[in-house]
């Protein structure tokens, strides 16, 4: 194999890569935010009896599924690929990643798709509260799906508890492999990323039902619920990023200065937060730089003249594409900032009932309905080209973990993978989309009541 | 594994602990094996693509 031959191929393998996990990401952050609302919904319904929340469950869980379906099918084929196109990386790393991806697969066996079934088919079999119990398992099982796959990806950020034995990975403290220094930032930054993704599509739902004259208890719930979860959830995200900054500043400063587009330091000088600017690699500058005075020592170094590394500190094959990263973690806190301002917005409308009324607020609330998602692939465009050029920070380098797979066999199942996926997923979302438009139906579950003598009654209702 | 039967006229006697825990179990494990049917598919149909392991 030629040299170019290898670019192509890493170059391919680099955007299929990138192109699945993109595809894939969208569905596991959804399936995380609907499984904790939807035991929320159970929990508020065997508390309260009120139906409004039992018809939510019903009309969410639907969509929950659908959802979940596609994750596990474009997850699937992110597990595979490890083997087919990263075998390098696989050897060398598999140590580690392979028992940590193993854990998350396990998981999703046993308690995300064991206990969906009986969320879907156990309603009138298990009883209130055995289906209560499976509700909450599935919630759980996102959230430990989520730390597995978050200890991997952040140990290959921030990697520790290995040494490194005939040019392989062995771990030698799994504590340290999982709690690797990284870790815990990136998961609560993900879990909180989800939720409020979740909340938006649950609140443009709504909004979108509100302003064709659907107004009705179940509508005004799921409104009022997401709108409470963003006011609660978006400022404390705003605060965890900065503490992930912080520690990304601690390990991975190369990355801190792509995402800031800073070059170098003015001796004695604070650095300045670059607003907007172009990132030129190849002339080592930020082009068209609008900048304010020392704001960026003051929120990464907490004083008005810290300096933090520049990338002209590192040699050129090591820095990471600042023009990509640069833009990738603006349009994140870009977004976010315009998910804290709709919260805001949101609970100043509650006075008088126009959270439900306003058309503006509505009409804002439809738009932002996707941004969630879009500030949440924007974010880990961010950490993972940060990381770059390698795949294992400071250890292996990106270029060096790709399989001996032709240039040529790379292309053709990167368009197969287009193609599939387009069609398999395109047709999924329009089904997603569709249900979800149908809105929540009164009363549509054919369910036992929360107790037992009720439950009683209700049946003898209907069969008498 | 039957439902709760019911007489007209006599009130419904819900599913008895046992019998719910059996169905938990039973739709539990068939949604698992779901699953693991359609990863196994997966596999097969990535590996009719001419994709596979590379050492």
């Amino acid at each position: 194999m030629d040299t170019l031959d290898m670019f192509d191929a890493l170059t391919l393998a680099r955007i299929q890569f990138a192109f699945t996990i993109s595809f894939h990401i969208v569905f596991p952050a959804i399936t995380i935010g609907l499984a904790s609302f939807l035991a929320v919904l159970e929990a508020c319904w065997l508390r309260t009896g009120r139906e409004v929340y039992l018809d939510l469950y019903h009309f969410w869980s639907k969509i929950f599924s659908v959802n979940f379906g596609m994750g596990v099918v474009s997850g699937l084929v992110m597990a595979y690929q490890f083997g087919t196109n990263w075998s390098v990386f696989s050897t060398f790393a598999g140590g580690i990643t392979g028992p940590l991806l193993a854990y998350e697969v396990l998981t999703a066996f046993f308690l995300e798709a064991g206990f969906l079934g009986v969320m879907l088919f156990g309603w009138k079999r298990v009883g209130p509260g055995l289906h209560f119990f499976a509700t909450v398992m599935v919630a759980l099982g996102t959230l430990v799906s989520a730390t597995w796959i978050l200890a991997s990806n952040s140990w290959m950020q921030t990697p520790a508890g290995f040494e490194i034995i005939d040019g392989r990975v062995v771990p030698v403290d799994w504590l340290a492999v999982i709690f690797n220094p990284s870790f815990p930032y990136r998961l609560v930054h993900m879990v909180l990323a989800a939720f409020i993704s979740t909340a938006l599509l649950v609140a443009a739902s709504a909004a979108w039902h509100l302003l064709r004259g659907r107004d009705s208890a179940a509508v005004r719930t799921m409104l009022s619920m997401a709108m409470w979860m963003l006011l609660a959830v978006a400022p404390l995200q705003a605060v965890v990023g900065d503490f992930h900054g912080l520690n990304t500043l601690e390990h991975q400063p190369a990355k801190i200065a792509a995402m800031e587009g800073h070059w170098e330091n003015e001796p004695g000088a604070g650095v300045p937060l670059i607003l907007f600017g172009w990132p030129d690699m190849q002339h080592e500058t930020t082009r068209f730089a609008l900048e304010i005075p020392r704001l960026g020592s003051l929120i990464l170094t907490h004083s008005w003249d810290g300096q933090f590394p520049g990338l002209k500190e590192y040699p050129p094959e090591n820095r990471p594409n600042s023009t990509i990263v640069f833009w990738s973690f603006r349009i994140m806190v870009g977004l976010g900032m315009l998910t804290i301002a709709l919260a805001l917005w949101a609970f100043a409308a509650r006075r008088g009932g126009a959270l439900y009324r306003s058309r503006p607020l509505l009409r804002v609330t439809v738009w932002m309905g996707a941004s969630g998602l879009v500030a949440l692939l924007a974010g880990w465009i961010t950490t993972e080209v940060g990381r770059q050029p390698w795949v294992v920070y400071g250890l292996q380098r990106t270029a060096d973990a790709v399989s001996p797979v032709g240039a040529g066999q790379l292309g053709v199942s990167l368009a197969l993978f287009v193609i599939v996926y387009v069609m398999v997923f395109g047709a999924g979302v329009g089904y997603l989309l569709r249900l979800i438009g149908h809105g929540p139906v009164a009363h549509a579950g054919g369910h036992p009541p929360p107790t037992a003598a009720a439950g009683i009654a209700a049946l003898s209702s209907t069969r008498s | 594994m039957r439902g709760a039967t019911h007489k007209p006229g006599t009130p419904p006697q819900p599913p008895s602990r046992l019998r719910q825990l059996g169905w938990l179990l039973a739709i539990w494990t068939a949604s698992v094996l779901s699953l693991g049917v359609v990863a196994w598919l997966m596999r097969l149909l990535m590996k009719l693509a001419g994709l596979t392991t590379s050492a």
